[in-house]
């Protein structure tokens, strides 16, 4: 006898996903998560690095604010 | 958390901002590799190397002016109302003889012809075409063209200048001021074909309506940024797929696109973004804020340094007396005399070669090599707004355009609201830079813009260079997802439906 495309047949016990044997395909593949790391750290060492020059250079600038008066300077 | 329509938005918004965005993302990475090119071999960067013409073209004895700087700084007082000047000089060019007078450190100078007294600037093309022709060893005029330029030196916001074409031993475009013929800037072949690239595809400049080509960039910048943010947020909703896409559907012209565009934009996309961000502040210290950037909101509004107009000064045929035994034996006339009030003494600069820096000489005839640093720091307080204590930091020679070639300088910091580092020359006196608060924090920014974090020329500039290629790669695998071809799109239609299936 055919079957009724209309009837909807409810999955059996055994094709249920169950935990344990159900895989969800949510995970990322091997590269894309390598390119997701390697990106999320060269964007972290990129602001650190332009956090830390211009941190040096305040810290630098500071420095030679602190400097001498004019008349205490050498003439040549 | 997100309905599947709105990330089809997200997806269209990203497809559309990234097909729309390819020309100025495209020129803005093309043209940082020209200019890194450009400027890779270039020798003393974008400033070039120039031998400059020692002498005048014609020997004219400067003592052969009928009026002297007296007759001119009446002239001044008289027909000009002009009560103080920073410096008078005479000087030749070509077969002329030239009293320039400086009003203030930063005005437009003025003129006068030294046998008539008439007034010549706003200078014309004749006789700018002599100072052109004679700029440079070996050089003749070919082209003169009228332009304005800016310039850090000046008050005015653009000064009148022709751009002279100059033929000959050194091709070149000089940038000559209408006022009194001085070179505000050298271009060789690399720093045009720089300057084209940077105005035309880096910051997008096409005219000097700074405010609206500058607006355009701005949102241009701001779209990219969105379209980065938009791609890691679909990377993100589409990681179901990720996996399957990329399983075994490798031969696939679009997936093979998608997947690559997904990595390299994962990889490149937040390097953009900061790059952005770090250039968008570079270009509005060159751009819209550029007066403060390079010290102009430190000029001083009520300088009244230099000389009063009634000052009586000694004549050229004097002054050529007394130092004739100063200078170097030669058969050449001086070429330049220009008389300055350094503290309460009189000075001469007497220039004997063009392409060297004067000699600066005393009234009473002995020789000024370097200033008391306390005599250069009071010279350029007056210089600076509201008059403010200052700090001698050290000595930095600092470039001298009028040369091309640095000078040996003190370095001031004042307490102005820039907190303005002034460089003065130590035996002129002579404000030769000034880089504000602003200006220091520039390094930083534009060190991380060029990628010049080792100092090792081929690491960082094959660092540059993945990147553009793969920001280059980004732009072309995007379209190639968009415009998969005939082919693609049927095979594209089933594994979407599969994939959407699986997911």
């Amino acid at each position: 006898m055919k079957e009724d495309p209309s009837v909807i047949t409810p999955p059996t016990l055994a094709e249920a996903p169950r935990k344990g044997n159900y895989k969800r395909p949510t995970s990322f593949s091997r590269g894309d998560v390598a390119a997701l790391v390697s990106g999320a750290l060269l964007v972290f060492t990129l602001v650190s690095l332009l956090c830390f020059l211009v941190a040096e250079n305040v810290m630098r600038d500071r420095a030679v604010g602190a400097g001498r008066p004019a008349s205490a300077a050498p003439t040549h | 958390l997100v309905a599947p329509r709105n990330k089809g938005r997200v997806a269209a918004w990203h497809r559309w901002l990234g097909l729309a965005l390819t020309v100025p993302l495209a020129g803005w990475v093309i043209s940082a590799a020209v200019m890194m090119l450009v400027t890779m071999n270039a020798p003393n960067g974008l400033a070039g190397v120039y031998k400059l013409n020692p002498y005048n073209s014609t020997d004219v004895r400067l003592d052969a002016a009928t009026l002297d700087a007296n007759a001119i700084l009446g002239k001044l007082a008289s027909d000009h109302g002009i009560e103080r000047v920073y410096w008078l000089r005479l000087q030749s060019r070509g077969q002329h003889l030239w009293y320039v007078a400086k009003p203030t450190p930063y005005d437009l100078a003025m003129v006068f012809d030294a046998r008539s007294g008439k007034r010549l600037d706003p200078l014309p093309d004749s006789l700018l075409s002599v100072v052109a022709g004679e700029a440079l060893l070996g050089g003749h005029v070919v082209q003169l063209e009228s332009a304005t330029e800016y310039n850090r030196y000046y008050e005015a916001d653009r000064l009148p200048v022709v751009r002279a074409t100059i033929g000959g031993e050194q091709p070149a475009r000089l940038v000559i001021s209408r006022d009194e013929g001085r070179t505000l800037r050298r271009l060789n072949a690399e720093s045009e074909r720089f300057e084209w690239w940077y105005r035309a595809f880096h910051v997008n400049q096409y005219s000097n309506h700074i405010a609206l080509w500058t607006t355009l960039l701005y949102v241009c910048a701001a779209g990219v940024i969105a379209l980065t943010v938009l791609g890691y947020l679909l990377f993100w909703w589409r990681r179901p797929r990720a996996s399957f896409l990329s399983a075994g559907q490798s031969g696939v012209p679009q997936m093979r696109s998608r997947n690559l565009h997904r990595k390299l934009g994962t990889v490149a996309g937040g390097i953009l973004s900061v790059q952005l961000l770090v250039g968008a502040y570079l270009w509005l210290s060159l751009g819209p804020l550029e007066d403060p950037f390079r010290g102009k909101a430190s000029f001083s509004t009520d300088w009244a340094g230099g000389f009063a107009t009634s000052r009586a000064l000694a004549s050229p045929a004097t002054i050529l007396n007394v130092v004739s035994e100063r200078l170097a034996p030669t058969t050449r006339p001086v070429q330049a005399i220009e008389w300055r009030v350094l503290g309460n003494q009189e000075a001469w600069l007497v220039t004997s070669r063009l392409d060297e820096a004067p000699r600066v000489v005393a009234a009473s005839g002995a020789p000024i090599d370097t200033l008391d640093p306390a005599l250069a720091g009071e010279i350029a307080r007056e210089e600076v707004v509201g008059k403010p204590s200052f700090v001698f930091v050290g000595s930095s020679p600092q470039m001298w355009m009028d040369l091309n070639r640095p000078l040996p300088a003190y370095q001031f910091r004042f307490n102005d609201p820039g907190q303005t580092d002034v460089y003065v020359a130590k035996n002129t006196g002579q404000v030769i830079q000034r880089r504000p608060w602003f200006w220091r924090m520039f390094g930083p920014f534009l060190t991380v813009h060029m990628f010049a974090f080792t100092g090792n020329k081929v690491v960082d500039m094959t660092l540059l260079a993945t990147f553009q290629l793969a920001v280059l790669g980004m732009i072309a695998t995007g379209w190639r997802v968009r415009f998969p071809g005939k082919q693609g799109r049927g095979k594209n239609a089933a594994l979407t439906a599969a994939s959407e299936k699986a997911a």
